[in-house]
Order: C-alpha cells, then sequence, then structure tokens
C-alpha cells in the first residue's frame, strides 16, 4: 500500500471506508426488510405521499408497495445522495487540503514528483474510494432485496448505483477543485456541502413550485434521477452531463494547484 | 569554482502585505557546505521552499543544477534532500513506513546506507509516528534526507530537537557527505552550528541578505562573551588594553568582556593568575546583525535592531 501516492492515499482511509461500507450495509439490508414488514399497510405511507411538497422531498409519488416505488422513496433520492456525498468530501477534504494542514504535501513535493502527479493521485484514490463504497451499496441492496423477496432487477441496482457514485464523485473532485484553487480545507467542505443542500433543495422543490422549474437543470441532482432509473433505466445524458461536470471541475482544480504557494 | 549549484537573483516573495524575502541574490558552489544563518522569522524557510517550487516568487529567480527551479522542478528534486524546518510526518506510520513510502516515490535509495544511518543516529524506526518525540521524528527527517545520497542536501534547521551526541554524528555526516562531493545548504539560527559546518555562510535578517562571508572572516568579527573566574581578584587594568578586549568589568575575582576575533591575548594574560573557571556564552545573533549594519552605515538603521 505504500507504493505510490493514490493506494498511500487509500491506505489513510482504509478505516473510514471499511465502517462506511459496513453502516451502508447495514442501512441497506434494514430498508429493504422495512419492506416485509410494512408490505400490508403501506395506506398512511400512501396518504402522506398525497402531500405535495413530502412527495417532492422524497423523489416524487409512486407506489410504495412495488419495490421500485419502495426504494425510490428514501433510500435513493435522500439517504443514498447523503452518504455518498458526504462520503466523497470527506474523503477529498482529509487526504488532500487536510493532510496539506498538517504540513505533509510540504514533504511529499519536495520529492521528484509534480504537483499533476499528486492532484491526479489524489482524485484517482477519492474516486476508487467512493467507487468502493459503491460496490458495497450494490452489494447490499442485492442481499436485501433478495432477503425481502423484492422483484427487482441486480442490473438496475447496478445502474442506480453507478449514478449515485457519479454523483460522489462529483462532488468529491468539486472539494478537490477548491482546494486546488484556495488551498483551504474549510472552504472546500464548506462550498461542497452548501452547493449540495442548495442543488438537492433547487431539485426537489421544482416539483412544488412551479416557479423553480426553468432553473431545474442547473441542480446537479437533476442528472441523478434515483428510483427513476430502476422504472426507465440509465439516461445516457444524465451519465454524460456528470462526467463533463467532473473533468471540468478536475482541471480547474489541477490548474489551481499548479500555480498556487504549498502550505507548510 | 565550478558552475554554481543553487544561483538565485533578485528572489523577492511577499505573503500578501506580509514580508517573506526582499532582493535576494547569492550562489552555492558545488561541493560546499553553506551556511544560511538568520533569527527565527527571518525568511529562512521562503528562501528554501521557493528554491525547491514549494511556493513561488512574488519576483526574482532561482536555478538549481543551473536549470529553472520552477520549470524543471521534478528533475532538480531527482537530486535533492530535504529535511524541512517544521518537519511533519505521517503519524500512523512507523519510520521503516515512512522512509519505505518516500523511497518509491524517489530513486537510488540503498537501504544498507539507510540501516547504517539509523544506527548511527540511534533512531526508532519500528514506532509509529505519534508516539516519537521531536527529536526522535526529527532523525527520521534526516534519514530521509540523506537516504539516496543526493547531489544536494537542502537541511532547514537540522539540529532542531537533536541531542549534543546526536549533533555531533550529525556534524560528521554532513562532513563526510562533503568528502563525497555532495552540497549542503544547511539553515539555521544557531551561530555555532554553522561555524563548525560551513565554509561559507549568508546572513539573513528581516527578509534581507545582509552578508555572505567566509566562515573564518564571519569568526574574525564574532563577538564573543566571556567569563572568567579567578582565586583571587586580577588587576582591571591589566586586561583593558588588550588586542580585542573591550567592555571589561571585574566583580570581586570575576571578570566579564567581550572579546572579537582571537582570544591568544586574552588567555594569555588570564594565565598569569590562578584561573578557577572559565564560561564562554554563545554569541548573540543580534550582535553579529549590529556589526554588519553599523559597516552599512545610515541607511541600514532604518530597519532598527532591537539588541535589547
Amino acid at each position: 500500500m505504500l507504493n505510490n501516492i493514490m493506494l498511500k492515499t487509500l491506505r489513510d482511509k482504509r478505516k473510514t471506508l471499511l465502517w462506511w461500507a459496513v453502516g451502508i450495509t447495514l442501512l441497506d439490508i434494514w430498508y429493504s426488510l422495512m419492506f416485509t414488514s410494512i408490505e400490508g399497510d403501506l395506506s398512511g405511507i400512501n396518504q402522506m405521499m398525497e402531500n405535495e411538497l413530502i412527495k417532492g422531498l422524497l423523489g416524487g409519488a409512486h407506489n410504495l408497495a412495488t419495490p421500485e416505488g419502495w426504494l425510490g422513496a428514501e433510500l435513493l433520492p435522500l439517504l443514498g445522495p447523503l452518504v455518498f456525498i458526504v462520503f466523497a468530501v470527506s474523503f477529498a477534504s482529509s487526504t488532500f487540503t487536510g493532510q496539506e494542514e498538517k504540513g505533509l504535501l510540504n514533504v511529499l513535493l519536495a520529492n521528484p514528483i509534480t504537483r499533476t502527479t499528486v492532484f491526479l493521485h489524489k482524485f484517482s484514490a477519492m474516486a476508487l474510494g467512493t467507487l468502493s463504497l459503491g460496490l458495497a451499496f450494490w452489494l447490499s441492496n442485492v442481499i436485501g432485496t433478495s432477503l425481502a423477496n423484492m422483484d427487482i432487477s441486480f442490473l438496475s441496482l447496478a445502474e442506480v448505483t453507478f449514478s449515485l457514485v457519479l454523483l460522489g464523485i462529483l462532488f468529491g473532485t468539486l472539494t478537490l477543485a477548491l482546494g486546488g484553487l484556495t488551498g483551504n480545507r474549510g472552504v472546500g467542505t464548506g462550498a461542497s456541502s452548501s452547493i449540495g443542500v442548495v442543488s438537492y433543495l433547487l431539485n426537489s422543490m421544482s416539483e412544488v413550485i412551479s416557479g423553480l422549474k426553468p432553473f431545474r437543470p442547473v441542480s446537479v441532482f437533476h442528472y441523478y434521477r434515483g428510483g427513476e432509473i430502476l422504472r426507465n433505466g440509465l439516461s445516457w445524458f444524465d451519465i454524460l452531463v456528470l462526467l463533463a461536470g467532473i473533468v471540468v471541475l478536475f482541471f480547474i482544480g489541477l490548474y489551481g494547484f499548479n500555480r498556487r504557494d504549498i502550505g507548510v | 569554482m565550478s558552475e554554481p549549484l543553487i544561483e538565485v537573483e533578485e528572489l523577492t516573495k511577499y505573503y500578501g502585505k506580509h514580508r517573506g524575502i526582499i532582493d535576494l541574490s547569492f550562489s552555492v558552489s558545488e561541493g560546499e557546505v553553506f551556511g544560511y544563518l538568520g533569527p527565527n522569522g527571518a525568511g529562512k524557510t521562503t528562501t528554501i521552499r521557493t528554491i525547491l517550487d514549494l511556493i513561488r516568487p512574488t519576483d526574482g529567480k532561482a536555478w538549481v543544477f543551473g536549470r529553472d527551479a520552477h520549470l524543471d522542478g521534478e528533475e532538480i528534486r531527482e537530486n535533492i534532500g530535504y529535511l524541512p524546518g517544521e518537519l511533519s510526518l505521517f503519524d500512523d506510520m512507523t519510520g521503516v513506513e515512512t522512509l519505505k513510502y518516500l523511497a518509491n516515490i524517489r530513486s537510488g535509495v540503498d537501504w544498507d546506507f539507510v540501516d547504517e544511518l539509523g544506527e548511527r543516529l540511534q533512531a526508532d524506526l519500528d514506532q509509529d509516528m505519534a508516539e516519537l518525540s521531536s527529536g526522535n521524528k526529527q532523525k527520521i527527517g534526516l534519514i530521509q534526507a540523506f537516504m539516496n545520497r543526493p547531489s544536494l542536501l537542502i537541511l532547514d534547521e537540522p539540529t532542531s530537537g537533536l541531542d549534543p551526541l546526536m549533533q555531533q554524528e550529525f556534524f560528521k555526516l554532513i562532513e563526510e557527505a562533503r568528502k563525497n562531493g555532495q552540497t549542503a545548504f544547511v539553515s539555521s539560527h544557531i551561530l555555532p552550528v554553522v561555524e563548525r559546518l560551513c565554509n561559507r555562510v549568508g546572513i539573513i535578517r528581516e527578509g534581507k541578505l545582509v552578508a555572505v562571508e567566509e566562515i573564518d572572516d564571519l569568526k574574525a568579527g564574532v563577538l564573543r562573551s566571556l567569563e572568567i573566574h579567578f582565586a583571587g581578584a586580577p588587576p582591571r587594568e591589566r586586561f583593558e588594553n588588550l588586542l580585542g578586549v573591550e567592555e571589561v568589568v571585574l566583580e570581586e575575582n570575576r571578570l566579564r568582556c567581550k572579546v572579537v576575533g582571537e582570544l591568544d591575548d586574552l588567555v594569555k594574560e588570564a594565565a598569569r593568575y590562578e584561573v578557577v573557571n572559565v564560561i564562554s556564552h554563545e554569541p548573540n545573533l543580534e550582535e553579529i546583525f549590529l556589526k554588519y549594519y553599523e559597516s552599512e552605515g545610515q541607511e541600514a538603521m532604518e530597519g532598527g535592531p532591537n539588541n535589547a
């Protein structure tokens, strides 16, 4: 694990990654098992979903009695993105500007490596870490839905997981980009989190408030469709937008990092 | 003299409005041990970090091995061993792991030499960094700087945290490196360290290079405070007119004075009486600076050296 900066970075976060994977596995299995226990009595929840605001916040109106509807009601629109974004943002900030603020990049960059190499390795570690979490998410949903006898294809689960992973990586890259530009850990985490929350609210509120609708494409969440992916499959346009966002943010961060002073 | 190994021209760095270094120009030749002397906050670390391309100068330029410090940084650092002034290492890694990781990023690490360095510096390579004292961490820092026998060693306050015995070992390492043809750039705020190690010394104060001197010239000008305890009071006037001796004060059996340059006359005079003890105080950097400021004249006094 000490062969290069990327592996070393993953090594630094191995415990964090493990606990996140355990947590998300328990969450997913528990969430699926809930489906069996309340399958018979969904009238109350379905009634609640008639409230437009709640419906919007929970990813739109669907029949909760179906596996797609159940997974698409809270896990996919709300909990999943929350987990992946928080994971990727904190991974990116602690391994990049977090280490810089401890003076560790000072030692690293005095070696015969370029800043581009370091940035690329930090990005790859964050992306691989998020992907590993995605693997845990997919596997635990496969297990959970099987245990709960939910009729849902593993491929659909993989598709929605892929979309979640990209969403996480996009926010992780945003944190790296802000860190690359400013070298400040607080700016990276703070701004990324705020953008995440605003983006989420803009997207879900526009279900209810028609005046917000025109602005919906500005929200990153517009390109992550959650439960809808289970019903209609992946939209390649959405994937391309997320990927393009990652690439653009990566180069912005790289540009900033190559220009600025390294902190002690 | 061969090509300069480090060349710095009108190097200036401001952090926003804060002064880092101002208009520095000097060069270091191959094979020399160059001392970089100045009080804390004078700009030593800023100079070093600019040479390593960790920070970017506001103005001016630096070359190492004849190459542009910024454009060719990667190739340049191939042959540099660097010890940071404020050393940070990974808390959850042992010395061996730290060195292995850094060796994977660099090339040309000789593990027999690493073992030898570890033994000589009595470094604890199996403890996590978090559990090591700053002195023991410093040893790991020194090993990683020396471990691939780089042609240029850049050491920022290398003796900090080292006990006297380890300092001696470090002096030996530098001596051996010099014999190997390696060049060293050593920053310190401690005059005796620089005196002991270096051929030449650059003196920096408040971001400006005050002087670059051969070490012998520097030593000749250093004002030392001496205290000699006699068995009985010697006649004060015998000491007052000695060459290089100033500010003679006699309190009972104790003689205090300041000496510039050689101590020969003073020691010979003192030997006429029964000497109980001799105490030599470390020369005060501020006093050295004051001397250079005085020689620079009025303009230099504007900075107002606060030699309390």
